[in-house]
């Protein structure tokens, strides 16, 4: 237990460190790579939760994939649009930091009850033949519905580019 | 002791959770810009789906680690129609602020 | 509350492991240098190296001091911190991949049940190194390199998957030491036999994830200057190179771990030829990699460069659909064996 107590207070401070760094970055890129930090990390926090798969996956796609498409897009754009980018405090009201004070005050309220010994984890073990059973059994229909969605980026993307050639080729 | 026994319960997790939620919605209100705001959601994204798996596995149940498993895929092909979108958009105002996201469609060229 | 008592030792365990493993491998990188200018030289009739001690064997430790002595320069154009950070993410992710690694049935510095997929998320991870090279250099031919690589690895990147998923799914498991057991006790005795299309898949795109000929368009020095490292100069560089040597020899490991028996000989061959048992099982693993590396230099030697559009139909129009093909076949073979 000391171990898991001493490893998620590192990782809840690298957290907070990344966290600030993202929020104050001027520059785009450096703002990216601080969030690319913060990906992995979670992907390290699933550890923590049983959940080795979606670690992985995690860091795969999120990491591997989606983040590298968006730095892909980052270096279409000039110099001078990823460079200042200021935060806007003119329209800011007082109200927008409600949800943040409930929040700090719900863990403070945690904090002082304490934590009940409800709350200690109930060891279950999450192997992948558990996931593939509910997958394929209970949610087919959901994988199903998923494999619908997941057609409709692959088509908008060809109509897109049919329409561009045409457009500026005429 | 009694801080080591929070800090090896769910509560990091909680923290964590909501410290991606607010730094997702804070990027994307206050820098006003669409690369940025793209981002930012992606961001609050990952901070609900570790709520999801936080709950799953204190209370035992593994609906959530699946409900995260099928998102990240549809999260996926969504962000990258958002960056498509993005990109058109530089390539007809050449700038990427919020504020001068008025209209939407072909009368926006006039 | 206490610490475990074999915490400590289990620690001073993993560390030997990891100097054993690291000190041969980076003999063997260096080396793989020396063996690269070799067989390029004897395939176009020339000598290689050979000033440098008896055959030139002495030459990669030449060259390591020449690199540590050059100078480090830095354009005034470069984001300094990711320039200086770029070459280290391209090494620690290459190197941290051997963790997974089964070397012998009892040897490996971590044995995770989730092989597979911490190598494939590492390689990912090892793209960043690239791409962040090309950008924080601040020269147009280190650019145009980065982006090549980032378009590159993310669309070679679903072939290679989804012919492991082929592999993975005829073991039951993502051990690599599972995979290796279950190609011993299957009929054929090696992966290579029932899935051919998945091994030529595989191949290809492991070709292509190591920036190798004929795919080495990040770097193709007729038309980019030196691709991404354009800029580095001194052991920066030297650790670039590093970085692709070692996962070079990842992927010619995972080559024979996933594909060729591992360090398990099939037992068609063993009845056929009795004494080959008597050989140790590491040598037959490491007899395996070394001639992947061997075909790495031999189709750098033969083959020409590919063009960018080529490169980009044969990852979706052609492998992808093999990919899912042999993917298709694999199932088709399950599940017959298993009714």
């Amino acid at each position: 237990m000391i171990e898991r107590a001493i490893a998620l207070l590192i990782l809840t401070g690298l957290f907070f460190i990344f966290t600030l760094l993202a929020f104050f970055f001027r520059h785009l890129v450096y703002q990216f790579l601080c969030i690319l930090v913060l990906m992995v990390l979670q992907g390290v926090l699933y550890l923590y939760l049983n959940a080795e798969f979606l670690g992985a996956i995690q860091v795969i796609v999120y990491a591997g994939a989606v983040l590298i498409m968006f730095l892909f897009t980052l270096f279409l754009f000039p110099e001078e649009e990823l460079k200042h980018l200021k935060i806007d405090l003119k329209n800011l009201k007082y109200s927008s930091f409600l949800p943040v004070a409930l929040f700090i005050f719900l863990l403070l309220s945690v904090l002082v009850k304490g934590i009940p010994e409800s709350y200690q984890p109930r060891n279950i073990y999450f192997d992948l033949k558990e996931i593939s059973n509910l997958l394929f059994n209970e949610y087919w229909l959901a994988i199903f519905l998923l494999a619908f969605i997941l057609s409709f980026p692959m088509v908008a993307l060809y109509v897109f580019f049919k329409r561009e050639e045409k457009s500026g080729s005429s | 002791m009694e801080v080591l026994k929070v800090l090896a319960s769910e509560y990091p997790f909680y923290v964590i959770s909501g410290l991606l939620i607010f730094l997702g919605i804070g990027i994307f209100i206050l820098k006003k810009n669409l690369l940025v705001a793209i981002l930012a959601l992606e961001v609050v994204f990952n901070g609900i789906n570790l709520l999801f798996v936080t709950a799953s596995h204190y209370l035992g149940d593994p609906k959530g680690k699946m409900i995260v498993l099928l998102t990240l895929a549809v999260a996926a092909g969504s962000f990258a129609i958002g960056l498509i979108l993005v990109v058109n958009y530089y390539r007809l105002k050449r700038s990427l602020s919020m504020e001068e996201l008025k209209l939407l469609g072909e009368k926006d060229e006039e | 509350m206490a610490l475990s008592e074999g915490l400590f030792w289990a620690i001073f365990v993993t560390l030997l492991k990891i100097a054993v493993v690291l000190g041969i491998v980076l003999l063997h990188a260096a080396y793989t240098v020396y063996a690269e200018r070799k067989i390029i030289g004897r395939m176009q009739a020339r000598l290689g190296p050979m000033e440098v001690g008896p055959y030139g064997l002495l030459q990669p430790i030449a060259d390591l001091v020449k690199l540590l002595f050059k100078e480090d320069i830095i354009p005034q154009e470069a984001h300094k911190v990711i320039f200086q950070m770029a070459p280290l993410l391209v090494l620690v992710f290459a190197i941290t991949n051997l963790s997974v690694i089964p070397f012998h049935p009892s040897f490996s510095i971590a044995d995770v049940n989730l092989g597979v997929l911490v190598i494939l998320a590492f390689a990912g991870l090892g793209t960043y190194g690239i791409i962040l090279a090309g950008y924080s250099s601040g020269s147009k031919y280190s650019l145009l390199g980065g982006l090549r690589s980032a378009a590159q690895i993310l669309s070679y990147e679903i072939p290679l998957g989804l012919s492991l998923a082929g592999v993975i799914l005829y073991a039951e498991s993502f051990r690599l030491q599972d995979i290796v057991a279950s190609q011993a006790n299957s009929l054929f005795g090696m992966n290579v036999i029932p899935q051919i299309l998945g091994f030529i898949v595989f191949l290809i795109c492991a070709f292509a994830e190591t920036n190798r000929a004929p795919f080495d368009l990040p770097e193709a020095e007729s038309e980019l200057v030196a691709g991404y490292i354009t800029e580095y100069s001194g052991f920066r560089m030297g650790i670039f190179f590093l970085g692709e040597y070692i996962s070079m020899y990842v992927m010619a490991l995972l080559i024979s771990l996933c594909y060729f028996g591992g360090w398990t000989l099939p037992i068609w061959l063993t009845t056929l030829l009795p004494f080959i048992k008597v050989i140790p099982p590491t040598l037959i693993l490491i007899l395996k990699v070394y001639f992947f590396i061997f075909l790495f230099i031999w189709v750098r030697a033969t083959f020409p460069r590919y063009r960018f559009d080529q490169l980009m139909s044969i990852s979706w129009k052609v492998l992808i659909p093999l990919a899912l093909l042999n993917f298709l076949w694999i199932a088709f073979l399950k599940w017959r064996m298993l009714t």
